[in-house]
């Protein structure tokens, strides 16, 4: 009997408990970095206050803590946005980039840089509206009756971005040296130009979205056990996806354009939470945004301390330490 | 007259502290036996007006005016206004050929940082990195309280540039686009890190250098054709509107694949084409390799440069950085276009 | 007020026509029974009733009212739907999966109270897999599998409950009861009962009434006398049978020829 009342209160602890270990995270992101740890400012910051300063204080507060801000955004829209399309597509290899979004988004990205644009507002801006805009062309070549058979949403996107892939390789074959580093540094995820303004206005578009998606959870779940199940339980089948579908894509849609790609975090996180905390959506949505969260914060900070050279692209150490996570799972999956 | 003008260590002026204006006292002011200013003759009356205000005025004006104690409203080369300190001490040089222009003005030891291939002088190689300079690390540059730093247009990110400023760092943006503009950096950063004087000499010394090419070329009316390799695979020479295209025409040559694109690719048979004189390739590739690319050129020996055995490798670096090392390209180039001029150079 | 009043309902898809026609009404609290070859739109037919697509023309009426006027959620409360056994699997545990029965009846989270859980324990009681709340579907059986989907139709509280070829797959002793179990849900709890079956002796004995069906028409509707007859059988299904009465008084009892027994 206790099981049927543990839901709430496993969704609770499992947000507390994930909550405490991304607040852990960004103490540590802003703690080390690339100049070494700084206890002792963070010591004079609790002491001062908004006294305190000096580049250390500049450092921690308007370097490392923007940052790691910017990457809980990013781990946590991207384990959602990966936990949604499985949900949604019901087919456990679905990723946040799987319709387009990412080739969209790069092409935008590409055209920006190549133009000389400032990372914000126009680069940012272009890989945004671009994502969008593919978008619209994956749903425009799915649609018609069957627009919410998944394979036709997959289908279409498997070819969007393929063409995006062309594309993208051809700007590459133009561009000049430095923009080329630019660029590659974008398509492998960069985190370096965060700023709290930045991190404060992808809040305002990422909360509603998460609160919705949250909402939305037991509709996943139901989802889950095949669409005409879901209706005869009661829900508006056709709604729903097309919400989930719009919402997902506009958070990452947002998020990507600030960071570039990220990869292998959609993927990869979705399947652990759900080997530790089961299939239950309404639980693994937080602990997704949460989860997430913790995990792409403790990659950048990876990344910065890595390498005395300058740092390592964040979407490196998520693919170094994603792909061998993903095949383990796979592996056991079979079992 | 008055007593003959006392110079001592510190003489005390009426304001009663010592001020940098001592050596204007060369005409003290008579005293009576209470240490007051006295007036006796019609002399001092003239002279007494003037010297106090060479005495009083003067020092408080020039406290407020000495140039240097206080922050310059400054425009740097892309027009944009920067509020530079006078006496910058911990610099940042934020790519490899502001650091060389630096150490050429002998101001290295303000340097604090520098970006990651700044390798020379070999000084250079033992400061702090701060990431390359297409990828600024934002963190490494704060961490090391720099009180200015020095940025190129091109290459630089515009927004690492604007977080620095935020923070309260001042960056003096160069464009250093061809010989000219090289030199006109050399000053522009020289005001910067008061090494006037150094960059008087230096700069003269470039431009003679630079004269004595151009002066080169006035001997002969032969403009052989340049092909400048830049990329090995894909081959990639230089268009118009580039530093080595400017090179090339000051050193008495024809830039063959001279057009609007600044990097342009070519095919082999593209360049067999165009029967340069000289073929000249810079890469980061050094000696094995250039054996290689020379054979692979030998193949087609319906090209003049490769007929004459006109092809050529040069060090990247001089050729690629906006420097004072520029000239030294140029001079090289010169020798290599025009061997037989006097003073031509073996190869 | 009749469970259901179907008229003129036709269905096509693209090009081809599934259903042509059909009429029909099914009265509360009764046995209904679809039978009919492979291909016959059977399934569709069934869909249709649960909401799911909508006729391309005709009209559907539940409880009086038509199917169109219903919300989603509504409509769910009155119809569960028994899906046929399919090898999808998705990994919930039994409890879960017939607790996800209470969703009409719950919030936008679908977090069940006191009164859900005991629904759903209640339910797993009567379709008899009490004793496998926490396992997943892939461990069960054919026979539990049926159960766990009926128990989380029961807990829908529907007034009817629709089924899709329950007993397919199943072994004999799993067949008799899962019609076991319907026949107590007509008497106990008053449910309207329309199932798609393959198996027209079974069938038979239990049905109040029966629709025969064969390429998207009707054959024959009625009484299991009335269908299960020599020519309405060689209409649908195209093949010689013997008809007589089953040991239980007047159901018939259908008997399929051998071809060694033809003259």
């Amino acid at each position: 009997m206790i099981s049927h009342r543990s839901v709430p209160g496993k969704i609770v602890l499992t947000t507390l408990l994930l909550l405490g270990g991304l607040a852990l995270a960004l103490f540590l992101a802003v703690t080390w970095g690339a100049t070494g740890n700084s206890f002792g400012a963070i010591r004079e910051a609790l002491r001062h206050g908004s006294d305190a300063t000096g580049p250390q204080q500049t450092i921690l507060w308007q370097i490392r803590l923007p940052r790691a801000l910017l990457a809980a955004e990013l781990g946590a829209t991207l384990s959602l946005g990966g936990l949604v399309f499985q949900a949604l597509l019901r087919n456990p290899l679905a990723e946040p980039y799987i319709l387009g979004i990412s080739g969209g988004a790069a092409v935008g990205a590409i055209v920006g840089i190549m133009f000389g644009l400032a990372r914000y507002p126009g680069v940012t801006g272009l890989a945004f509206a671009a994502s969008l805009a593919i978008m619209g062309l994956v749903l425009f070549l799915a649609s018609g009756r069957r627009i919410l058979r998944k394979d036709s949403l997959l289908l279409a996107g498997v070819m969007v971005n393929a063409f995006c892939s062309a594309v993208i390789l051809f700007l590459i074959s133009l561009s000049q040296d430095s923009r080329l580093h630019q660029i590659m540094f974008w398509l492998m995820g960069d985190l370096s130009l965060a700023d709290m303004g930045q991190v404060g206005r992808l809040a305002v578009i990422l909360a509603p979205c998460f609160i919705a998606l949250f909402m939305l959870s037991h509709a996943m779940n139901l989802l889950t056990m095949g669409a005409e199940t879901a209706q005869a339980l009661g829900l508006r089948v056709k709604t729903v996806m097309v919400l989930l579908l719009l919402i997902t894509s506009l958070m990452i849609s947002a998020t990507v354009a600030h960071c570039g790609l990220v990869g292998f975090v959609g993927l990869v996180m979705p399947h652990l939470l759900r080997l530790l905390i089961g299939p239950d959506h309404r639980v693994l949505v937080p602990a997704c945004l949460f989860g997430g969260g913790a995990y792409l914060v403790l990659c950048d900070l990876t990344a910065r301390v890595i390498s005395q050279q300058g740092e390592m692209p964040v979407g490196v150490v998520t693919a170094l330490i994603g792909a061998p996570v993903f095949i383990y799972l796979l592996r056991r999956s079979r079992h | 007259m008055g007593r003959p003008p006392e110079r001592t260590g510190s003489q005390k002026t009426c304001l009663g502290i010592d001020t940098v204006t001592e050596d204007l006292e060369w005409y003290p002011v008579p005293e009576d036996d209470k240490g007051h200013p006295r007036v006796d003759a019609w002399s001092d009356l003239f002279f007494m007006p003037f010297s106090s205000f060479v005495r009083y005025v003067l020092p408080v004006l020039l406290a407020l005016w000495q140039p240097g104690w206080s922050h310059a409203d400054v425009v740097d080369q892309l027009g944009r206004r920067v509020v530079v300190p006078p006496h910058p001490q911990r610099v940042v040089a934020l790519a490899p050929s502001i650091t060389e222009i630096v150490y050429a003005l002998d101001r290295g030891g303000r340097l604090v940082g520098v970006t990651r291939f700044s390798d020379f002088p070999l000084d250079a190689q033992s400061l702090a990195k701060v990431g390359s300079y297409i990828h600024l690390d934002l963190e490494r540059i704060v961490a090391l309280a720099p009180d200015l730093c020095i940025a190129v247009k091109d290459g630089n990110p515009k927004s690492v540039v604007g977080r620095l400023e935020t923070f309260g760092i001042p960056v003096y943006a160069v464009n250093p686009m061809n010989l000219e503009t090289v030199v006109g950096t050399i000053s522009e950063v020289a005001v910067l890190l008061e090494a006037e004087s150094e960059a008087r000499v230096l700069v003269a010394e470039l431009r003679r250098r630079i004269q004595a090419v151009r002066d080169k070329t006035t001997v002969t009316a032969d403009r052989p054709k340049v092909f400048f390799q830049i990329g090995i695979s894909p081959i990639v020479s230089v268009g118009s509107n580039t530093i080595i295209d400017e090179l090339i025409v000051t050193a008495g040559g024809t830039n063959v694949t001279a057009g609007p694109v600044p990097y342009p690719r070519f095919s082999r048979e593209q360049v067999i084409a165009l029967a340069p004189d000289i073929i000249v390739i810079t890469s980061m590739a050094r000696g094995a390799q250039f054996e290689t690319i020379k054979q692979e050129w030998a193949q087609w020996p319906d090209i003049p440069a490769v007929r004459r055995n006109r092809i050529h490798v040069v060090n990247s670096d001089i050729f690629d950085r906006a420097s004072p090392r520029l000239v030294r390209a140029l001079e090289k180039l010169s020798g290599l276009i025009h061997p037989q001029a006097a003073g031509g150079q073996p190869e | 007020m009749r469970a259901f009043d179907i008229q003129d309902v036709s269905y096509a898809y693209r090009t081809q026509i599934i259903l042509g026609e059909l009429s029909f009404q099914i009265a509360k609290g009764e046995f209904f029974i679809v039978i009919g070859p492979n291909g016959a739109g059977k399934t569709t037919l069934l869909k249709l009733l649960a909401g799911i697509g909508k006729p391309t023309s005709g009209s559907i009426a539940v409880l009086g009212k038509p199917i169109e006027t219903y919300r989603r959620k509504s409509l769910a409360r009155r119809i569960a739907l028994v899906p046929q056994l399919s090898d999808a699997d998705f990994p919930f545990t039994v409890r879960e999966i017939v607790q996800a029965g209470r969703t009409p009846h719950l919030g936008i989270l679908g977090l069940p109270s006191e009164k859900d859980a005991l629904l759903a324990d209640q339910s797993m009681e009567f379709t008899g897999i009490d004793h496998l709340p926490d396992r997943h579907l892939s461990q069960l059986s054919g026979g539990e599998r049926q159960r766990v989907f009926l128990a989380r139709a029961i807990c829908q509280e529907p007034d009817i409950i629709l089924l899709d070829e329950p007993t397919a797959a199943l072994d004999l002793a799993h067949q008799v009861r899962i019609m076991d179990l319907m026949e107590q849900l007509k008497k106990k709890r008053d449910m309207t009962v329309v199932m798609v079956s393959h198996d027209i002796n079974l069938s038979a004995l239990y049905a109040d009434r029966m629709l025969l069906m064969a390429q998207g028409k009707t054959v024959a509707v009625g009484p299991p006398e009335a269908i299960v007859e020599k020519t309405s059988i060689k209409a649908a299904y195209g093949c010689d049978v013997l008809v007589d009465q089953s040991p239980f008084g007047t159901i018939p009892r259908l008997t399929p020829v051998p071809g060694k027994y033809l003259p």
